[in-house]
């Protein structure tokens, strides 16, 4: 069978030339359409009713509830415990950037260092990872438990009986001791992340710096931590954006309490909602959230945008 | 019945021309190379008559039939990539399959064509391979064996030996001029800017300008056969892209013109005769002079006609010939290439001795003044 | 000087790397010993302690109870969510990688944007939404806030994956008789196979331990995901410690049995989906 048996006719030809130009133009909408719908329904329509919500007062009951205009935001503006929250998710970011960053830099450089069961090593820091919030949550809460904890069990074990406190159940404690569980959870996350950096670090630099007569400790300081800058921003932007809408661990392991010693805006807006049956005002809290996350996401990123164009 | 044709064709992206009245016609079985520049836009052709690039204006014809607007898998084409394009998640087979399986060819016809290709090919042990597994010279390989189970009308090549080392990269000239031996009544059309693959390989030069001169001039400089292309350029952008080193341009002024040819002085004095038609212009015309370094020889002691005299700078012996470099000024190169070793030269200007009908003239605009005798019937002195 | 103190020497490095290794582990080895204590154990013996008899009691009660159910669930979500993830987001990235239209980058840049979006501001409407459209408790209704909460990662590391795919093989394919459809179907989905790992690993892993939508969108015992078992057992058992952190201990097994067959590729598809996020 030669090829010009089987090759088609000039109005064959037309047809299907015609076929493909149709199947070219209805493609980007076959193809992009489920996406396009999921997002509408499931992301921006509740988006977009969640601050139609803010402007109104509703307990759930009924259809829609009254409109109140600026009734929500204005006590919103006035509400302290919902700054109180806005601020506790403010230092979950800020100590979470001061504790975790650190230690996870010096388990990166342990790591990259220690070329012998680092593997094995990384694989093992990688598992509270894998853990959801909720079991997290209660493993912690038994942890710290004040009467049957292994915690204040060992420090009285060790005659540091005045040491033992309430972890959770202390208002001064209560977010010290969730942002402890945080890290422990979050900071193999970082370290792998800084891991890699310092694999891509040009050993030929560690070479011709060793050559130069430079110890370790100086290639530390001087090669290896600025070449850490880039990745640094990174996690201090995710750290940033996770804080602000943390919620999990802190819900199962204190609620927000006690005396909402470590409530968030996340929580905060959980139990109006779904406590208090203020369906509006809990609306209110979430767009709120939404916008701070949204105006954190674009100031960050403008200033890393300047950084990266600097360096 | 497959030759191509193809009539004041333009292209362009947005606003800038790519190619511009490009007028060509390729003949059943011919071996036709595009040759040019980066940028020239020989790719953007090739693909246009693949149907991948759109045809901005003007006709594209394979076997007389119309084809702008037809299907790149009708157009009885088929194309090597330059990076091969195998489908990595695909077998050897596989890959040469797809094509067939996809025009819904039967399965025993399927594997059939591919053992047959496969065999002429000597790829049969790899049959089972991934893309991955295969070296570069399989690879290629592979992807001709895909043109060649689709039986095309036209088998296209996209600089297809640019990622080869340069050994394996002889050995696949070859084989492609054996294919195209195996398969006299498919033409075949090369992409190259490698002039060496080009002056082998084919039986048509097509070459291409990239540039400003491209709207003024036409995307096409020249196209005919390669040693037409090379002893007889239609203009300095042939006459230069051709050859290496590329030809001497010296300023002269023309002397007097006849039916015979004519003569020319160069700004140092010398006084060489040129046979080309130059009866339209008036004497004293600034002109340029062309002159590959390989037809310059160094003249014997006492030789006064038809010579040129220049100092020599520098000199590079590669064993085989030696370059002669004979301007002070980088840009505008003078190269004489010799056959000899060359260890030592005197001091101050060494006479060359051109061949009249070695030599070339341009006028002011770049075009070359009509050449007397016959390319084909030139004698070689 | 800070730095003068932080010395990496031969020593610190091991002691370091194993300082960390206990901090890491001691929790879960104080999960694993305490829920094959007894009860009364727990308030007899030092916290520390081994357990007396390593037995499995409180596991098989809790196996006994409804963690299968739990388990099941949890399969039957994430397996047709992730699978729709995949189909979704592969669609939709390889149109904003390779097929012109207008407003592609436009919408590219919609999408990603759709990647800060709390999941809190979308609740109280979905959760209305659910119960109008009469999903309210069950399986079902996690699956749409899954998939689409899912999609604007999933897509953003799609298409930068399907922006490498060369050119020329899409250009092969058009020669070999494929339109777009075909081209998506038997050339960027195959090749994309990396990428769609790293997203099904991701996803799948965030979503198994999800736990918001879980506990707003369900309400039954039949019908919750395992994340909720814990919770679900820890208001059951309240006192009942070695019972709960078998609990624990069952709802994290399934993703350590996955994580003990593909380490790597789990590290790196976590990595991967949560820098992108």
């Amino acid at each position: 069978m030669s090829s010009a048996e089987i090759a088609p006719t000039e109005s064959g030809h037309r047809q299907s030339s015609r076929r493909f130009r149709r199947a070219q133009k209805v493609a980007p909408f076959v193809f992009l359409a489920p996406a396009v719908l999921l997002l509408l329904v499931f992301l921006l329509y509740p988006l977009v009713s969640s601050f139609r919500l803010s402007f109104v007062s509703w307990n759930g009951l009924g259809d829609g509830g009254d409109f109140v205009g600026f009734q929500n935001w204005v006590r919103l503006a006035h509400d302290t415990l919902f700054w109180r929250s806005a601020l506790h998710n403010i230092l979950l970011a800020v100590f979470s950037v001061v504790v975790q960053l650190p230690i996870a830099v010096v388990l990166a450089v342990v790591l990259d260092e220690a070329s012998k069961g680092s593997r094995i090593l990384k694989i093992l820091y990688f598992l509270p990872l894998l853990m959801s919030s909720v079991a997290l949550g209660v493993l912690f809460k038994n942890i710290y438990d004040p009467n049957f904890g292994p915690i204040n069990g060992i420090l009285s074990e060790l005659g540091l009986y005045s040491w033992t406190q309430d972890w959770l159940g202390d208002p001064r404690l209560a977010l010290a001791s969730v942002i402890a569980v945080v890290s422990w959870q979050y900071i193999p996350f970082y370290m792998v992340l800084f891991l890699a950096a310092l694999s891509s670090f040009p050993r030929e630099i560690t070479e011709a710096a060793r050559l130069d007569g430079a110890s370790g400790r100086t290639i530390f300081w001087r090669l290896k931590l600025p070449h850490l800058q880039g990745t640094f921003r990174t996690a201090a932007l995710l750290v940033l954006i996770g804080s602000m809408r943390y919620f999990d661990l802190i819900y199962v392991m204190t609620g927000g309490g006690p005396e909402n010693a470590s409530e968030v805006m996340a929580t905060y807006m959980y139990r109006t909602v779904f406590a208090s049956f203020e369906l509006g005002y809990g609306s209110t809290i979430a767009s709120a959230m939404f916008f701070i996350i949204m105006a954190i996401s674009i100031v960050s990123l403008r200033v890393s945008q300047r950084f990266e164009t600097e360096v | 019945m497959t030759s191509i044709t193809l009539n004041n064709v333009e292209k362009s992206f947005g606003k800038v021309t790519v190619l511009h009245d490009i007028d060509l016609m390729i003949e059943d079985g011919e071996f036709c190379v595009f040759l040019g520049p980066s940028g020239c836009g020989k790719s953007t052709l090739l693909r246009m008559i693949a149907g991948i690039e759109t045809v901005t204006s003007g006709d594209l014809r394979i076997g007389g039939e119309r084809m702008n607007d037809v299907l790149p898998s009708e157009r009885r084409v088929a194309m090597v990539f330059q990076n091969y394009a195998l489908y990595p998640h695909m077998s050897v087979y596989e890959n040469m399959a797809f094509g067939l399986k996809q025009a819904k060819t039967p399965k025993d016809e399927i594997a059939k064509r591919v053992q047959i290709a496969a065999k002429t090919l000597q790829i049969e042990p790899l049959l089972e391979r991934r893309p991955k597994e295969l070296s570069g010279g399989q690879r290629q390989r592979v992807a001709i064996g895909r043109a060649i189970v689709r039986q095309p009308a036209v088998f296209l090549f996209d600089e297809p030996l640019s990622n080869l080392d340069a050994a394996l990269r002889v050995h696949m000239r070859t084989e492609i001029a054996n294919l195209h031996r195996d398969f006299p009544h498919a033409s075949m059309i090369y992409v190259t800017h490698d002039q060496t693959e080009a002056m082998a390989l084919a039986d048509k030069i097509v070459l291409l300008r990239s540039g400003e001169d491209v709207l003024t001039k036409g995307s096409i400089a020249q196209s005919g056969s390669p040693l037409e292309l090379y002893h007889r350029p239609k203009n300095r952008f042939v006459a230069g892209f051709l050859g290496s080193p590329s030809m001497n341009f010296l300023p002269v002024t023309l002397v007097n013109a006849n039916t015979e040819g004519a003569t020319v002085r160069l700004a140092s004095g010398e006084i060489i005769d040129v046979p080309v038609d130059a009866r339209t212009l008036s004497a004293g015309a600034p002109l340029t002079l062309g002159v590959r370094p390989e037809h310059m020889v160094p003249a014997p002691p006492g030789t006064d006609t038809q010579v040129i005299r220049k100092v020599v700078h520098s000199i590079e012996n590669f064993g085989e010939h030696s370059y002669l470099y004979l301007s002070d000024t980088p840009d505008e190169p003078c190269i004489a290439k010799v056959a000899d070793d060359v260890l030592e030269t005197a001091e101050g200007p060494v006479a060359f001795r051109v061949r009249p009908s070695a030599c070339h003239l341009f006028d002011a605009n770049g075009d070359a003044l009509p050449y007397l005798a016959d390319a084909t019937s030139r004698t070689f002195a | 000087m800070a730095h003068r103190s932080f010395k990496l020497s031969r020593l610190s490095i091991p002691v370091l790397g194993l300082f960390w290794l206990a901090v890491t582990t001691l929790p879960f080895l104080f999960v694993v010993f305490t829920s094959m204590k007894t009860l009364q154990e727990t308030y007899t013996n030092p916290v520390w302690a081994l357990p007396e008899s390593f037995s499995l009691d409180n596991y098989i009660r809790v196996i006994e109870g409804s963690y299968l159910t739990y388990l099941r669930n949890s399969a039957f979500v994430i397996t047709i969510s992730v699978i729709l993830i995949v189909i979704v987001s592969s669609m939709a990235a390889y149109a904003l990688a390779r097929l012109k239209f207008r407003f592609n980058t436009a919408l590219f840049g919609l999408i990603v944007a759709g990647m800060i979006v709390p999941l809190h501001v979308t609740l109280v409407p979905v959760y209305l939404m659910t119960r109008a459209m009469g999903l309210y408790d069950t399986l079902f209704a996690l699956i749409g806030p899954y998939v689409a909460t899912s999609l604007p990662v999933s897509i953003f590391i799609l298409t930068e994956f399907m922006r490498q795919v060369p050119r020329e093989l899409e250009e092969a394919a058009l020669l070999d008789g494929c339109g777009p459809f075909k081209i998506f179907a038997k050339i960027f989905f195959p090749l994309s196979t990396p990428g769609i790992s790293t997203v099904a690993i991701y996803n799948g892993i965030m979503l198994w331990n999800e736990f918001v939508f879980a506990y707003v969108l369900t309400s039954s015992p039949e019908t919750r995901t395992l994340p909720l078992a814990v919770w679900e057992f820890q208001g059951q058992y309240a006192a009942d410690i070695p019972t709960i952190l078998a609990v624990v201990t069952l709802s994290t097994l399934p993703l350590i049995i996955v994580y003990a067959i593909g380490q790597e590729r789990i590290v790196n598809g976590m990595m991967a989906g949560s820098l992108k996020g």
